[in-house]
């Protein structure tokens, strides 16, 4: 049996009235019922993603997107209408954003992460688990939205989704920035190596205002 | 590594924190009898402002005008209902129905236009200077209303395609300020109904479509 038809008859025997009434007491405010409907929701919603999508770490990143245009549409459910279709409408543009922007930007660049980080840093990162001061230099020179998007994903280890929750802008416009950042960290440490100034990293704790990353 | 799931988890925690109470959107019906009332009370004192007398004979006594009138109704009516639906996840049936229903009111408009063009040759009256540009200069600030309007309604919405939604409600709102300004005109050239009327949601789409639908994006998230 497919997932999608697992996902579809888990739809069916759903309790249709039960999430339509937790929507809408989300709609009035109520955060526990919110909490309850997005995690009762949230297998069924990353079951219709992996149906399309076969990558772990991009459904995932889908299922995140889903969530949060469905907190960012939430005005837009009607309680006189059926909950679920309203649902899948939502997941069913998340997943095509998600091949849009693939298609868009390329395989590479759509999974920004981690790939995008500077080998340099991915070198400090794994062996010594501390920015060095060229970095945290370049860091420091990034424009304020670009260093905040970069630290959000990279320093702090939060989702693409949960990012940009923080930054209160959408996730393609994290990414957007995100990725202007690495750009600009790269050039910034590839201008540093040629300089010869580039240093090896500071054992760890010794480097002053060192930053622990969480994300690997 | 942090397992994605439980980012998940925290995700789903931290929206529960970010919670405001939400109006929810008026029902599609609501809002597009929303829209058209705004517009008819607006049509209506712009009616009133001229003399409607010339228009309704033109309507009334020749077949080439009252055509490219349906034509707009059908566009205003088409897109309006298209872009109101845009907004509204799940929707994407009227959106599709409206949008259908607009490119087909504006093509045979233009075809009865075309039509007349051709049939009536050198007989066809040519319109007094400067009237085009009048014309499509009106309708252009006569579609601002119905365009703040709808643009109201899919801001609060979640638009799935926002350079289709911007597309569609600049067309809709284009054709209803065409569709006022036809009623307030009367001038029976087709050529001039084509470059004064006819024009205004297509030329208002090119020009605005892409900014609305950047702004339209942003809001989306």
């Amino acid at each position: 049996m497919s997932t999608e038809q697992t996902d579809k008859e888990e739809i069916r025997t759903d309790s249709e009235p039960e999430l339509s009434a937790w929507m809408s007491a989300a709609q009035a405010g109520d955060a526990d019922a919110y909490r309850r409907l997005l995690t009762t929701i949230q297998p069924r919603i990353r079951a219709i993603v992996r149906s399309r999508i076969s990558e772990a770490a991009a459904a995932e990143d889908v299922v995140q997107n889903a969530l949060l245009s469905i907190h960012r549409g939430r005005a837009t459910y009607r309680p006189e209408r059926a909950f679920v279709p309203w649902m899948r409408a939502i997941v069913r543009n998340s997943i095509i954003d998600y091949f849009r922007e693939r298609k868009r930007r390329g395989e590479r660049e759509s999974n920004l992460a981690v790939d995008e980080w500077p080998d340099e840093a991915n070198e400090t990162r794994n062996e010594e688990a501390v920015l060095a001061p060229e970095l945290q230099d370049a860091l420091a020179a990034l424009p304020e939205k670009q260093r905040e998007a970069v630290t959000l994903i990279q320093i702090e280890g939060l989702s693409v989704a949960e990012a940009a929750l923080r930054a209160g802008i959408s996730a393609g416009a994290l990414k957007v920035r995100a990725h202007r950042g690495y750009r600009a960290l790269r050039d910034a440490l590839q201008g540093a190596r040629k300089e010869g100034i580039w240093r090896s990293a500071e054992p760890r704790g010794s480097a002053p205002g060192s930053r622990e990353r969480s994300r690997t | 590594m942090i397992d994605s799931t439980n980012t998940t988890e925290r995700l789903i925690a931290r929206l529960g924190e970010d919670l405001d109470p939400v109006r929810p959107l008026p029902r599609l019906r609501s809002a597009f009898a929303i829209v058209l009332t705004v517009w008819a009370t607006f049509l209506g004192l712009v009616v009133l402002g001229t003399d409607a007398t010339i228009a309704a004979g033109s309507l009334v006594g020749n077949q080439i005008y009252l055509a490219s009138f349906a034509g707009l109704v059908l566009a205003a009516l088409g897109a309006t209902a298209s872009a109101l639906a845009a907004g509204i996840p799940g929707r994407e049936n009227v959106e599709t129905a409206g949008m259908m229903l607009a490119a087909v009111g504006l093509i045979a408009g233009a075809i009865a236009c075309l039509f007349g063009m051709q049939s009536l040759g050198i007989d066809a009256p040519s319109s007094p200077r400067g009237l085009d540009t009048m014309c499509f200069r009106e309708g252009a600030l006569l579609s601002l209303l119905p365009a703040g309007v709808i643009l109201s309604f899919l801001v609060r919405g979640w638009t799935a395609r926002p350079i289709r939604a911007a597309f569609i409600a600049l067309l809709g709102a284009g054709a209803l300020g065409a569709v006022t300004v036809h009623l307030s005109c009367g001038f029976l050239g087709p050529k001039h109904v084509i470059l004064g009327h006819m024009s205004v949601p297509i030329v208002l789409t090119l020009l605005g479509a892409y900014p609305v639908a950047v702004v339209l994006r942003r809001l989306r998230g």
